[in-house]
């Protein structure tokens, strides 16, 4: 692993410690007649308060790396470790966000938030604080009371953030958030998950279809190949932070999204609909 | 309070810098109004009803007019109002009795499906081994076991109880089972997550995801209630709106089976009205409405 990121804003070294661990892990699924390898032997590390994209072609086993992460579903084969234990159950210290806003329709905007610590031994008080806090951020505060009937799909997708950092998890996993948005508020979106990982100590992965978010908002790209899938290459993003939308504009941003679309090009695996403006 | 206005966009000047510190750039104007409490809405929904039934009665004065029918065959409407009033007594005697027997059976169907439903959405031996079943006693014609339930238990109201049990049970199994089975295998996975445990998942996200889905079985459940209730009442009894349909169709009271009709239906909106209304009180959120709009909006 070559991570050097001198001017990143976590400043780390590569001495910083792995947090996530995936240790020669292999996913498939046995069915009647034939068995389906989702994800032939993958082996990587993330380290403490690092965000990493994962990005490759539908089917390369990427959520389904992500479910195993968090502990929900067991690997075939090799080993998974978070903050130096082994995963063998679904993971508490974690916040996950879905492509499927996945909110509670009979309840409140904030409520949805609280939910996250309906069954966690925290501090009620603190936890509305730093919820209304978190909705204030992402400009939802009018909409606390509102149900999630009465808000557009942005800010839903929004609000399920919210619910996934509102009780400060080492580990923020996400599925291609962004998928079902537009791309004005993909934009806004990537701008205010950058903002809320400021403001947490969270270790990020984030599965993505856009090459040019994954840019964007890592640190190391992680990028896979077609199914069965497998790490084919990692990609580090040396650009300072905070990021700016206008860093799509910087020559080092065009030739690292050129990179990475030139792997999957190769691959054969042109699925990504977002990389023309690259 | 009717509108919330969004707020200024005060932080023009520099909006990409102030993206991680500052209030993120400008959101989408939705303003949210909370309507007034709508007053009215008992009568405007009375009217829904009204207009319908007007019109199939001045169709059926039309009728009669234009065709010359005799009264024993089709009597005018007014004349089946008067009768209405003038067989009050027995009218609202019988229809109690009809909606003691709906009422009851509707209660012991929701009582048993609702735990079959569970049983069914948890368990794939219980759904391959009860739902085979549900279908065939639901593809037998009720009436068919009308008599033979009749034979077993009698003339009295448990027979019909029994057979607005039998005929309403299933619709509301389907869908309670559809209803449990409809949470999100990701909304599963995400409360996992939180730290739910199997009960929390089921108790605070299964069974409330599931209401509208279950309330839809009920409304369908509760109106197929009274028709095994009335069917009931055909075969063999000594009371109810059915009893007394047979009974004035026997003597060419061509009137009273048209009041006994139009006392069922009083009955079976009644009971539907009331479900709804349950409904309304239990899951306020499930309005399509408030979506719809703001989908239009964004």
């Amino acid at each position: 692993m070559t991570q050097t990121p001198e001017v990143s804003r976590r400043g780390g070294d590569e001495t910083r410690d792995a947090l996530i661990v995936v240790d020669s892990v292999v996913k498939s699924y046995r069915g009647k007649r034939s068995i389906t390898h989702a994800l032939d032997t993958t082996s990587l590390e993330i380290a403490q308060g690092e965000f990493v994209s994962v990005i490759g072609p539908s089917g390369c086993g990427k959520s389904t790396l992500l479910m195993m992460i968090a502990g929900l579903i067991p690997p075939t084969e090799g080993r998974i470790f978070v903050g130096g234990e082994e995963v063998t159950s679904a993971i508490d210290d974690v916040g996950i966000v879905f492509q499927e806003d996945l909110l509670l329709q009979w309840k409140s905007t904030l409520d949805n938030v609280l939910m996250q610590g309906a069954f966690r031994d925290i501090s009620r008080d603190q936890l509305r604080e730093r919820a209304v806090g978190m909705l204030e951020m992402v400009g939802l505060s009018e909409f606390a009371d509102s149900y999630p009937d009465e808000l557009s799909g942005g800010m839903r997708q929004r609000a399920s953030i919210c619910r996934a950092l509102v009780h400060n998890p080492s580990v923020l996993l996400m599925d291609e958030p962004f998928g079902a948005l537009d791309a004005m508020t993909r934009d806004q979106m990537a701008l205010d998950i950058q903002g809320m990982w400021a403001d947490t100590q969270s270790t990020v992965l984030f599965i993505t279809h856009s090459i040019t978010e994954a840019v964007m908002l890592s640190d190391r790209v992680l990028v896979f190949g077609p199914p069965p899938g497998r790490l084919v290459e990692e990609v580090v993003v040396d650009l300072p932070r905070p990021r700016h939308l206008s860093v799509r504009e910087d020559p080092e941003y065009a030739a690292l999204v050129g990179r990475i679309r030139t792997l999957l090009e190769e691959m054969g695996v042109i699925r990504d609909y977002t990389t023309a403006e690259a | 309070m009717t509108t919330r206005q969004p707020k200024p966009d005060s932080n023009g000047v520099s909006e990409q810098a102030d993206t991680l510190s500052g209030p993120p750039t400008p959101r989408p104007r939705i303003e949210i109004l909370n309507p007034k409490p709508d007053r009215l809405r008992i009568v405007r929904e009375l009217s829904y009803y009204a207009i319908p039934v007007l019109l199939i009665f001045a169709i059926w004065w039309l009728a009669i007019e234009i065709f010359s029918i005799k009264a024993y065959l089709l009597p005018y409407p007014h004349d089946v109002l008067a009768t209405l009033w003038t067989e009050r007594v027995q009218l609202l005697q019988e229809g109690w009795v009809t909606l003691q027997e709906t009422l009851l059976g509707f209660g012991l169907a929701v009582v048993v499906a609702v735990p079959i439903a569970i049983l069914v959405t948890f368990s794939r031996i219980a759904e391959r081994t009860i739902y085979p079943l549900l279908v065939i006693t639901q593809v037998v014609p009720k009436v068919a076991i009308a008599p033979l339930l009749i034979v077993w238990m009698g003339f009295g109201i448990s027979a019909k109880i029994l057979l607005a049990f039998l005929v309403a049970f299933f619709a509301i199994v389907v869908n309670t089972a559809t209803g449990l089975g409809s949470l999100d295998i990701k909304m599963v996975h995400l409360a996992r997550s939180m730290g739910a445990s199997t009960w929390q998942i089921f108790v605070r996200f299964r069974l409330p995801n599931s209401l509208p889905i279950f309330f839809a079985g009920l409304k369908v459940g509760v109106t197929l209630a009274l028709i095994g209730a009335i069917v009931g009442e055909f075969v063999a009894s000594g009371q109810g709106l059915g009893f007394l349909t047979v009974v004035a169709m026997g003597s060419l009271k061509t009137q009273l089976v048209f009041a006994a009709i139009i006392a069922m239906a009083v009955v079976g909106v009644g009971m539907y009205a009331a479900v709804e209304a349950l409904e309304r009180l239990l899951i306020p959120w499930s309005r399509t409405g408030a979506r719809r709009g703001m989908e239009a909006l964004s």
